[in-house]
């Protein structure tokens, strides 16, 4: 079973070589950066100290979805049979990503596999807030029953790619691909991950949740109508 | 003929724009199409500004009680429609730019890779890396 690890990054020249090294060396063969649009020497940096590391680069920024999508496709043209899509911000703990695997090679019926973060005093109040609201919205609108909709580390079937397919260019790309699974009714499960916060997140703000809120309820009205 | 203040202000404001049209010509942001199609559109509007009474007929087709208020609504359509147009435009353009950047991004990448190939005297499929031509998206 051939995998690929996609992870977006940004503007990542101070941590980049941090974040590598965090890697197991097994799935660093495995690894497709992909740069979007960073300003600084990250691309750089990756093919000179990293050459055997895949690392595609957007020349100006697409937003987070497009990344993802552009580490899908290169994954898909590689065969590769499992994708894990994994944040570039260290908040995630690499060695998950063999349970993730695991998860696959023990259940061939299952389709997708999504991160679950651990709920503890590490999480801000505010994205603790954020992240149940969306969750719980996706559970009553779409009855696809997850923990945590908002969580980037998850891996899915390539085959499965193209009905999960998103065309969110920014934060929504998550929410989307659930609620394109739930369409399909893509088999699917949750296993709890590490999550580590720390400074200087650039992750999702509250602007973004109330966009994602708007847009599931988009998707919602758009859904009842197709039906 | 009564011009009072407000239609002194607008025939500036359609004899600036259709300046600003002609400039724009000369810029070659757009071609002689566009140019006429915006200079009919300020002369209208001079027009419209300084007769005024020429659709006072519709006052009545339309139960406004003034005719700056019929003005003043299809204004705004217009504006709407336009707004819709300039979305719709770019839109499109995202999407294709997105197509773009990240086709460059993944045939970047597959040069990067054959040119690494002829040094070393590897090819590409024996790096397990990308292959293959053609649009991949």
């Amino acid at each position: 079973m051939s995998y690929r690890i996609v992870t977006p990054i940004l503007n990542e020249e101070k941590y980049i070589r941090k974040f590598l090294e965090s890697f197991p060396e097994k799935h660093l063969p495995h690894l497709i950066l992909v740069d979007d649009g960073s300003h600084d020497k990250t691309a750089e940096i990756i093919k000179a100290d990293y050459p055997n590391i895949t690392c595609l680069k957007h020349k100006i920024n697409l937003g987070k979805g497009k990344s993802l999508e552009t580490g899908a496709l290169k994954a898909i043209h590689d065969k590769a049979d499992i994708i894990v899509f994994m944040d570039g911000d260290m908040q995630h703990n690499p060695e998950d990503i063999s349970r993730f695997l695991e998860v696959f090679q023990k259940h061939p019926e299952v389709d997708i596999v999504f991160g679950a973060r651990k709920i503890g005093k590490s999480m801000p109040l505010i994205a603790f807030l954020g992240n149940k609201i969306l969750t719980i919205s996706i559970n009553l609108l779409f009855r696809y029953l997850l923990n945590d909709t908002q969580c980037g580390f998850r891996a899915f079937r390539s085959k499965v790619f193209n009905k999960i397919r998103w065309e969110s260019h920014g934060y929504s790309i998550e929410t989307e691909m659930i609620i394109n699974a739930a369409k399909h009714r893509l088999n699917y499960k949750e296993i709890t991950i590490d999550t580590i916060y720390l400074e200087g997140y650039k992750g999702t703000n509250i602007f973004d949740g109330i966009v994602i809120l708007l847009k599931i309820l988009g998707w919602r009205i758009l859904k009842f109508f197709k039906s | 003929m009564d011009i009072n203040g407000l239609q002194i202000a607008s025939i500036i404001f359609s004899v600036s724009m259709a300046y600003f049209a002609y400039y724009c010509y000369r810029k070659k942001y757009f071609g002689l199409v566009s140019l006429f199609v915006w200079t009919l559109i300020f002369i209208l509007l001079i027009f419209t500004t300084i007769f005024p009474e020429i659709f006072a007929p519709f006052k009545s087709i339309f139960k406004v009680a003034r005719l700056f208020d019929l003005f003043t609504v299809i204004g705004l359509f217009f504006l709407v429609v336009l707004t819709f147009i300039n979305f719709i435009h770019l839109q499109g353009l995202k999407k294709k730019l997105g197509h773009y950047v990240q086709q460059d991004a993944l045939h970047q990448h597959k040069n990067h890779h054959n040119t690494e190939g002829e040094d070393t005297g590897k090819t590409t499929s024996e790096e397990g890396t990308a292959s293959g031509d053609g649009d991949i998206l």
